[in-house]
């Protein structure tokens, strides 16, 4: 009797366990291809952060803490492919050229940039797994992507893009280069 | 006399099924609670502590990109057990963890497993800065001479990877292993797509809506 009460038992935890979870995260759709770009780059910050959590939950005996030394490395510059014709006004030797705003083109976390600096386990707490450090980094990611935007790193793209675009048009023969964001605010001109 | 044994041995089944019917219940109770306190405590509340970002380098570069690759690559790294009697004894060290159980139960020869999905973004183009670019005016034409185009970045972000299997205990230098393998992996398949031509192409596509006169303009790859 014993025997088969254990057996039954047995048979609906194996069940049980075979049972795997759902899907809960959302589907995100990606189009994986060769896109053509034209993206100039003009500026390159390199920013760090370190990452901090403290994972205390009441019904759990023990806390967690962690600290990530990361790295990001950021691009930003205009989209050239942006340009359309009516965006280029010659007039003898003077051009007029409007470009789009500048933006960020890449974000980079470089992983042989990224160091666990501190981990802290107390009580009846496990590790970090993996996934879960890869989860914090994404909210570091997060953090950084957001932060960053407050630094000076599109005023600074935008200076070194009407440099380059102005000494390019100088290079083909234009004596004046007049250099307009579409931001309709800032016109950047120098006459040469 | 009959009525009254076939009677009892009814009552002692039922009694058996109630049992187990009353442990069952309790059983699928504990498992979700189990369950709903794991998703519960998992990442979906955390919230990391307010730090500063540090700027450490500005550089200024020119790098122009024609042409983006994007793509996920799975990366993946298995231990074995090595023999029968490592294989046992693992897979009773297994029943203590929650999470490994089912292996366990299995048998299974991993010893452990780590799999990744890698999102990477390959940039391509020229870097004007570091390479060659000039322009050279020849009477009423002028030409372009420029470095051939080189891979810019491969780009990875944790936004974009997630560990699709973890089983037993891993340390960071696997995951950078696996990250790295990933870019390995994305830059060797890149060299079979033909991105050089495919860069040149976009490239004078961009100068002739820049250049309002393109039949004076030519470009000059060079090494």
């Amino acid at each position: 009797m014993h025997m088969r009460f254990l057996f039954l038992i047995s048979l609906f935890a194996l069940t049980l366990a075979s049972c795997s979870q759902g899907i809960s995260e959302e589907e995100k759709v990606d189009i994986y291809q060769i896109q053509t770009a034209g993206t100039l780059s003009t500026t390159e910050y390199v920013f760090g952060k370190i990452v901090q959590l403290d994972d205390k939950v009441w019904y759990k005996f023990g806390d967690r803490k962690i600290l990530i030394s990361v790295k990001a490395k950021v691009k930003a510059g205009i989209d050239l492919s942006k340009i359309s014709s009516d965006d280029i006004e010659v007039e003898g030797n003077k051009i007029t050229v409007h470009l789009p705003f500048p933006e960020i083109v890449s974000f980079d976390m470089d992983p042989n940039f990224i160091r666990t600096k501190m981990e802290d386990v107390s009580g009846l707490r496990e590790g970090f797994t993996q996934e879960e450090k890869l989860k914090i980094l994404q909210l570091g990611e997060q953090s950084i992507r957001k932060e960053m935007m407050s630094s000076q790193i599109l005023h600074d793209a935008k200076k070194n893009a009407s440099v380059f675009v102005r000494n390019f048009y100088h290079d083909l023969g234009f004596n004046s280069v007049e250099i307009k964001f579409n931001d309709n605010e800032d016109v950047i001109q120098k006459k040469l | 006399m009959l009525f009254r044994k076939s009677y009892e041995s009814l009552s002692k089944w039922s009694t058996l099924i109630v049992g187990v019917g009353i442990f069952a219940l309790l059983l699928v109770a504990i498992i979700w609670g189990v369950r709903y306190c794991r998703n519960f405590s998992a990442s979906n509340d955390w919230q990391i502590e307010d730090t500063a970002l540090k700027l450490e380098s500005i550089k200024e570069i020119t790098e122009l990109c024609t042409v983006s690759f994007r793509d996920e690559v799975i990366a993946d790294t298995i231990e074995k057990y090595k023999s029968m009697d490592e294989q046992i004894n693992g897979n009773i060290n297994k029943l203590k963890n929650y999470s490994q159980w089912k292996d366990a139960v299995k048998g299974s020869y991993i010893k452990r497993r780590l799999t990744m999905i890698i999102g990477a973004e390959l940039r391509f183009g020229f870097d004007l800065k570091n390479g060659i670019f000039k322009i050279e005016k020849e009477g009423d034409s002028s030409i372009l001479t420029i470095s051939k185009p080189k891979i810019l970045d491969v780009l990875i972000t944790p936004s974009k990877s997630s560990v699709f299997h973890e089983d037993g205990e891993w340390n960071d230098e696997a995951r950078r292993k696996l990250q790295r393998k990933a870019i390995k992996e994305i830059t060797a398949y890149s060299k079979r797509l033909k991105l050089d031509e495919k860069a040149k192409k976009q490239l004078e596509s961009l100068l002739s809506k820049m250049i309002k006169a393109p039949n004076k303009f030519s470009v000059k790859y060079v090494d």
